[in-house]
């Protein structure tokens, strides 16, 4: 019989470097969850990618027993480290973050693809030259479709 | 590499009400000011910075700039260090690992028909023998004569692989943890046991001195053990033994092709759940 679950608990959290301190300590906790034996696993399996913010789903059962999905890092995320591979200069709290090619763009719409409810790998990568607009992030050249960056 | 770690340290939460297209972008941005870890909400994100980190003043300047671009309110709660694992810890059943080594906290019963009782206070630190990890160095370290031996327990957490090893005869334990609280808590544990002989060191292998040690055990992650392989080949003595677990299956591949062009040979290796245990030679 499958689990009946308490709660979900969508979190993001650095690759490799889960800890019991806030939110993993109180929101495990909380539910009597051992916070231990989830960050000796989320580490175990994020051990190829230290340091980078990745979305993790939690699923708490009734038996404070759990289980979690990792997904990949959101757009805005993988956009900022390709921005600052690129630039070189991983410098915070710019106002201009830097530049990222449509190769990189193409990459980060591929990667989301699934989660971005779009129909074709344009849209995607509309999308995802949307966010880096927001952010003040420049995508660099044509794009694949032809004519200016929009 | 950090030589310590502290992870009993009072934070800030900040809860932001955002809208979707925008939640990420804020994400993204905060990852940089820098907090380390968020929570998606139904209204936005809650994200979480350690109070040694925290500029609020940069912070509040920072965030009225990026409100102009896009829309958020946000507020500022303290959340003071405590045992989060407190909950599970005071509800932990005893495990018993074969007919050999028991463990339990101080206030359960004491466990009947095992050669080794260890009781366990965890906190915050990691090692009770209920992680398949634990429960096979155990079972690996029944199959090693301790007596006498000189004993390095890299990455103690609880410090309950020193303890058995204290129990089991061993002339000399040292432990070694990166995490304060796990260094903290090994001392309190090793006092609990009546083995206040162990050694314990907080920050990395150089905080040890350079052995040699006849067995090393070492729970911790791939990572950190394919680093200190150079430095773990040359404390273990000749003839000595590495024991390596808190590898997944999948990488043990890995991890011994490594330890084995270290000079380390393979003799021997456990599996339990997702998880491996892998007993190194040095001849």
């Amino acid at each position: 019989m499958a689990k009946e679950i308490e709660v979900f608990i969508k979190l993001q959290v650095k690759g490799a470097q889960a800890n019991p301190a806030p939110p993993i300590g109180p929101a495990l906790g909380s539910k009597g969850v051992n916070i231990m034996e989830f960050c000796k696993r989320f580490n175990a399996v994020t051990q190829d990618k230290p340091g980078k913010i990745l979305p993790v789903l939690i699923s708490v059962y009734k038996d404070k027993s759990f289980d979690f999905v990792i997904k990949t890092p959101p757009a805005a995320i993988q956009l900022l480290e390709a921005s600052k591979l690129k630039s070189g200069s991983p410098e915070p709290n710019r106002k201009k973050v830097g530049s990222v090619t449509w190769d990189q763009v193409k990459d980060i719409a591929e990667d989301k693809m699934p989660d971005l409810n779009c129909f074709t790998l344009d849209s995607a990568m509309r999308m995802v030259a949307g966010t880096a607009r927001s952010m003040g992030i420049t995508v660099a050249g044509t794009p694949p479709w032809g004519g200016e960056a929009e | 590499m950090r030589k310590d770690k502290k992870i009993a340290l009072n934070y800030y939460q900040y809860n932001f009400v955002i809208a979707e297209p925008y939640r990420d972008i804020l994400l993204a941005m905060l990852s940089e000011l820098p907090f380390d870890t968020f929570e998606e909400t139904p209204e936005g994100l809650h994200a979480f910075i350690p109070e040694p980190d925290t500029d609020q003043e940069a912070i509040a300047a920072q965030l009225s700039e990026w409100q102009q671009q896009w829309p958020f309110q946000y507020a500022v709660t303290f959340i003071p260090a405590q045992n989060w694992n407190a909950v599970w810890e005071s509800n932990f059943q005893p495990i018993v690992v074969d007919d050999f080594c028991g463990v339990r906290a101080d206030f359960h019963e004491p466990s009947q028909g095992v050669e080794y009782e260890l009781v366990i206070n965890p906190k915050m630190a990691f090692g009770t023998g209920h992680h398949e990890t634990t429960y096979m160095m155990m079972q690996a370290m029944r199959n090693l004569s301790l007596a006498g031996a000189r004993v390095l327990d890299y990455g103690c957490g609880t410090g309950i692989l020193a303890i058995l090893a204290a129990k089991m005869g061993a002339s000399l334990v040292d432990a070694v943890d990166i995490e304060e609280e796990s260094a903290a808590n090994s001392i309190e544990n090793a006092r609990l046991n009546q083995t206040p002989d162990i050694r314990v060191f907080h920050g990395t292998l150089d905080a040890v001195g350079p052995g040699p040690y006849d067995v090393i055990l070492a729970n911790i992650n791939r990572n950190v053990i394919l680093e200190s392989l150079p430095a773990l080949y040359a404390m273990t003595a000749s003839p000595g033994v590495l024991l390596i677990s808190g590898v997944l299956q999948t990488d043990e591949d890995l991890v011994t092709t490594q330890a084995e062009s270290q000079g380390f040979r393979k003799t021997e290796s456990r599996h339990r759940g997702a998880w491996a245990a892998v007993v190194m030679d040095k001849s």
